[in-house]
């Protein structure tokens, strides 16, 4: 009885019909997020179809859930593994469609890889300015710090998964632990602006902070074009005393507060940032257009690394990244947009840390060499037979 | 020294860059007009067409540009000399017509601007336009044709319009709006072109002047000379500022006045000639990357540390041409000599090289000489249905296809020498690509296949992509050989991805046309009998998805690959790449859904129409959304294309549907009529 039950699991697993089902559940899932990216942007379709197990398209009346593409790919994974590999007829004339299915396995193990261990973001710098971190396009984190003259400071950071989902209603407390402080965050905001009070008419529902307050802004499409903003409030232990502060990611200077004990610290709504094994310094950021027009022909940074005192001229330009201990820095793009000719640059590379970066390629290769094997098969098979036929 | 040179600088700067449309009466001081010729000396238009010049980031011949100038203004390439008269009905039989060439247009316009003026070549797509601008309509109907002369009343009302457009995201200009923005960048170019000469036909102001004489001999009264001792009019300008008080006022006042009235002429040609880059830097500015305008000239004079006397001369073998015209012989020479200059110039440079080839490139029309064999092929196919058997008309039908594919082949390969870089490398090259690649997968399947399905949809294929390409060319009416941007400037992946993944989408294609015959032929009863004709049908749409599948999946994920090494990520779900992938995921489901019989010979032949309107969305439906890094086409009226390709699809599958039923028995068409018929369908269930 077991056994008939694992035979007919298995069976189910490694059938056509649910091979082709799940093709077409991804077919369904790549089309509907791709019209979506148009109202919601890239990052957001690609969480809620890509990366999740169901998602509800918001196009269409009635909200029909669908299984989201991480299901759909594991289950494709296991179709592949028990119908495409295990359960296929050994024999020569297949070797071609079992050395495909291994690529794609292959490839699906890789896009498994990026996406649980993969970190990605920029490194943005003017021409003598170096770094050894870079930050995320859309994650946030806060930092809280000691703040002192040029010493060594500590560092504590709240990451961005426990209170970006909070909404301009809610607030959340974080216990200070070794801090004589705990904070409490509230009237978090995905897209805002702080405003002087002299600009609201009458008295902002938002609450006013050194004059200021914070005002929602439309959500953008596109995550990363979103600024972030929250109130905080500290309350000091054991005293109760207490300050507010208004945080916003692209401000230039963190809230600062001094504390009972007379330390300063400041606290920071920013990107999160990710620690690179090596020191970059753009030392020249080149751009060329082409002649008499707008459009760039080509645009490359010379930058240093520096690691372990050792340092290192690179060239990094479009298609040409530098690849060194597992990250990859490439030439994404410059700025300010509208620089005059004399202004000075920065310059922005993506940098990206991905084990399987080189799967793909291998990937692709298996994947060919299988199809076109198995294809060749069916040709000369084919012309075999019409050979014959024309000789009858 | 430098104060005043500053002003000089300024003034001339503002006229350049003042995006300043040209003063419009400043031909008038020039020599007379001289009436247009009827027919140009080929020589004359010869050497104008490869005069090389800049335009677009990019050295192309006058030609190109002359081309796309005229399609761009006029909507298409056929434009006929209104002052010619009607040709009679003799010289039409002798091929005589009055429609001119491009560069006969440009040459018109350049020389003639007057008459230029009165050619009614302004495309006006909508008259609502017409009444926006002031311009009155006549009977000319909702679209018309409208000379320079006709529009100049609502010329300024067209630019304020298109101001106050521009101050809206171009995302949200509505239609109409797009129209007033195309016109007016039209108005725009036909008056940059037509005053371009004017820095030629001016008289300069040097008289009045003791110190503008002392600088100038009687006979310096053209812009080159104006310019080679323009350093010196800064110096006397900067010598009236600095020693005022002991130079007499009055004289003074003369003097500076005889100065600023050369500046203002100066300003004038600045402003008006500012349209073609066609002087190759040369001497001390051999380092230059940008070509020049006789306008930039002005101001790099007063700039270039050095005299800039290369860059001169070449400047006055192209300022006597205007004055030339009526004397055929001298014009020609005149020309001749510029053109030998320029070439000599821009080959030191290495920039002188494609441009008489991209002249050849044009004038051999291969694309529509392969446009017009492809629909006579079709006529030929079309024959040889009425007799099948007729060896002689099998291999002509076949030769029919092939001829225009060479040289829709021969073409690609000249333009791909012409840039130096791969074959596909945008929205419009992909049509020919696509076109070439699917014509020849039926040849191929024509050859081992020999039952005139495949040949009779490569020659409808053909016919189709070339005219594709034609109206695609005329919609845009931009340079087909552009530059590119930075990242896709890369030969490796454009020959690798780019090449492989359009391969796909062609034989995708290919399989949608087998399965429209198969359809239609079922529908209508064709060889209703005939298992062994549909079966071999399905077998080369089969063969069609699975050559597909391989170049699908192989230049998708190449894709992915370029993408990581250019940005980082193999895959970020970008609309084109979500497109590429709904065409390899069709066509897997079609395969395993074949596999596993689910999908029999009809419902395979259905599924291959859905895998041509997959490629649809990912080729050009994904560039109307506007959004991710691939919607690079501008694809502006392709919208209405596609909406009418998918209704047709939707009612073929439909029709697709009704053929089933009727191959199952549920419905006949002939019942009635014709039993027999019906029997012998019915006899033939389950297919």
């Amino acid at each position: 009885m077991m056994r008939t039950f694992f035979a007919r699991t298995f069976d189910f697993l490694a059938s056509y019909g649910l091979a082709c089902v799940l093709f077409l559940f991804l077919l369904l899932l790549t089309f509907l997020g791709t019209l979506e990216q148009v109202d919601y942007g890239i990052y957001e379709v690609q969480q809620r179809y890509f990366e999740s197990l169901i998602v509800f398209p918001i196009l269409g009346v009635i909200p029909i859930p669908l299984p989201g593409g991480y299901l759909v790919l594991s289950l494709l994974f296991v179709n592949l593994l028990c119908g495409g590999i295990i359960r296929v007829r050994k024999d020569w004339r297949r070797v071609g469609v079992v050395i495909g299915h291994f690529g794609i396995l292959f490839l699906l193990f890789g896009g498994f890889i990026e996406y649980q261990f993969s970190t990605g973001g920029h490194l943005t710098l003017y021409e003598g300015q170096h770094s050894d971190e870079f930050e995320s396009y859309v994650e946030y984190e806060i930092a809280i710090y000691e703040e002192n003259d040029g010493g060594e400071t500590r560092e504590w950071l709240i990451p961005g998964e426990k209170f970006t989902h909070l909404t301009p209603q809610q607030s959340r407390r974080f216990q200070g632990g070794e801090l004589p402080f705990d904070l409490v965050l509230h009237g978090y905001r995905l897209n805002t602006e702080p405003r002087h009070i002299s600009a609201a008419m009458g008295q902002p529902s938002a609450p006013v902070v050194d004059e200021f307050y914070l005002t929602s802004l439309p959500r953008e499409p596109e995550l990363e074009l979103n600024i972030a903003g929250a109130y905080v409030t500290v309350e000091e232990n054991p005293s109760g005393e207490t300050h507010e502060g208004l945080l916003w990611a692209v401000s230039q200077y963190p809230y600062a507060f001094t504390a009972s004990d007379g330390t300063r610290y400041a606290i920071e709504l920013r990107k999160k940032r990710f620690p690179l094994p090596f020191d970059v310094t753009l030392n020249k950021f080149t751009r060329e257009l082409h002649p008499r027009t707008e459009m760039a022909a080509y645009f490359s940074s010379d930058i240093t690394k520096v690691q372990d005192g050792v340092s290192q001229e690179i060239h990094i330009a479009m298609n040409e990244p530098l690849r060194h201990e597992g990250y990859t820095l490439y030439q994404a793009s410059w700025g300010p947009q509208d620089a005059g000719p004399n202004d000075p640059l920065f310059s922005t590379f993506a940098v990206v840390r991905n084990p399987a970066d080189q799967i793909p390629l291998w990937a692709c290769i298996v994947i060919t060499l299988g199809l076109t094997i198995h294809f060749s098969i069916k040709l000369t098979n084919y012309l075999r037979a019409q050979s014959k036929r024309a000789a009858q | 020294m430098t104060w005043p040179r500053g002003v000089f600088v300024l003034i001339l700067t503002l006229g350049a860059l003042g995006l300043a449309l040209p003063a419009a009466d400043a031909g008038a001081q020039g020599p007379g007009p001289v009436a247009m010729p009827d027919e140009w000396d080929p020589e004359i238009l010869d050497t104008l067409a490869k005069l090389p010049i800049q335009d677009g980031g990019r050295i192309k011949p006058l030609n190109t540009y002359a081309r796309f100038a005229l399609l761009r203004i006029n909507g298409s390439l056929r434009f006929e000399n209104p002052m010619a008269g009607s040709p009679s009905f003799m010289d039409r039989i002798r091929g005589r017509s009055n429609r001119m060439e491009p560069i006969e247009w440009l040459a018109a316009c350049l020389f003639y601007p007057e008459a230029a003026r009165h050619f009614p070549h302004f495309v006006v797509p909508d008259s609502s336009i017409l009444d926006a601008i002031g311009v009155a309509r006549d009977d000319r109907g909702r679209r018309g044709h409208y000379s320079y002369h006709e529009l100049r009343e609502g010329r300024e009302r067209l630019f304020n319009l298109a101001q106050q457009i521009q101050e809206k995201p171009q995302e949200q200009w509505s239609g109409i709006e797009r129209q007033i923005m195309h016109l007016t960048s039209n108005v725009h170019t036909f008056e940059m072109i037509t005053h371009f000469f004017d820095f030629a036909r001016m008289d300069y102001s040097i008289d009045g002047s003791g110190g503008l004489r002392m600088i100038y001999d009687e006979t310096d009264n053209n812009y080159a000379d104006v310019l080679a001792r323009l350093p010196l009019v800064a110096e006397l300008f900067n010598m009236l500022e600095d020693e005022g008080d002991t130079v007499d006022e009055e004289r003074r006042e003369a003097e500076s006045n005889a100065v600023l009235a050369l500046m203002q002429d100066l300003d004038i040609a600045s402003r008006n000639s500012a349209g073609l880059a066609i002087l190759p830097p040369a001497g001390i500015l051999a380092d230059h990357r940008e070509w020049l305008t006789p306008a930039d000239m002005s101001i790099l004079v007063l700039q270039a540390p050095e005299p800039v006397e290369e860059q001169l001369e070449l400047l006055a073998a192209l300022e006597p041409l205007p004055g030339l015209l009526g004397d055929n012989e001298a014009f020609k020479a005149q020309l001749q000599e510029f053109h030998e200059k320029a070439a000599a110039v821009a080959g030191e440079r290495g920039e002188y090289e494609k441009v008489p080839s991209e002249v050849g490139y044009y004038n051999a029309n291969l694309l529509g000489w392969s446009l017009s064999l492809y629909v006579l092929s079709f006529i030929v196919v079309a024959i040889l249905w009425f007799w099948p058997m007729n060896r002689p008309l099998n291999v002509g039908a076949f030769v029919a296809v092939a001829v225009p594919t060479i040289l829709l082949a021969a073409a690609i390969t000249w333009r791909c020498l012409i840039r130096g870089r791969p074959p596909v490398t945008t929205l419009y090259e992909t049509i020919l690509f696509i076109t070439a690649v699917a014509v020849a997968v039926v040849l191929v399947t024509e050859y081992i296949n020999k039952q005139k399905i495949a040949i009779s949809c490569g020659a409808f294929l053909g016919a189709l992509g070339m005219f594709l390409a034609n109206r695609y060319e005329a919609r845009e009416g931009v340079d087909t050989m552009p530059n590119l941007m930075a990242v896709l400037d890369t030969n490796f992946w454009l020959a690798t991805h780019v090449v492989v993944v359009t391969i796909g989408y062609a034989a995708h294609l290919v399989a949608a046309a087998i399965a429209h015959v198969y359809i239609f032929g079922k529908l209508f009863g064709y060889k209703s009998g005939d298992k062994p004709f549909y079966r071999s049908m399905t077998r080369m749409v089969y063969g069609a998805i699975c050559f597909g599948l391989v170049f699908a999946v192989a230049g998708t994920v190449l894709g992915g690959i370029w993408a990581n090494d250019s940005w980082g990520r193999f895959w970020g779900w970008d609309p084109k790449e979500n497109g590429a992938l709904m065409i390899v995921l069709w066509s897997l489901f079609m395969l395993h859904a074949r596999m596993g019989g689910y999908l029999r010979d009809f419902g395979l032949n259905i599924a291959a129409i859905v895998s041509g309107m997959t490629v649809a969305f990912a080729w050009w439906g994904v560039n109307l959304m506007g959004v991710g890094l691939h919607s690079y086409g501008f694809t502006s009226g392709v919208f209405g294309a596609l909406l009418t390709y998918y209704v047709i699809q939707i009612f073929v599958i439909m029709c697709g549907g009704v053929a089933w039923l009727k191959d199952q028995g549920f419905v006949s068409f002939t019942a009635a009529r014709n039993a027999p018929a019906n029997v012998e369908t019915s006899a033939n269930p389950g297919k």
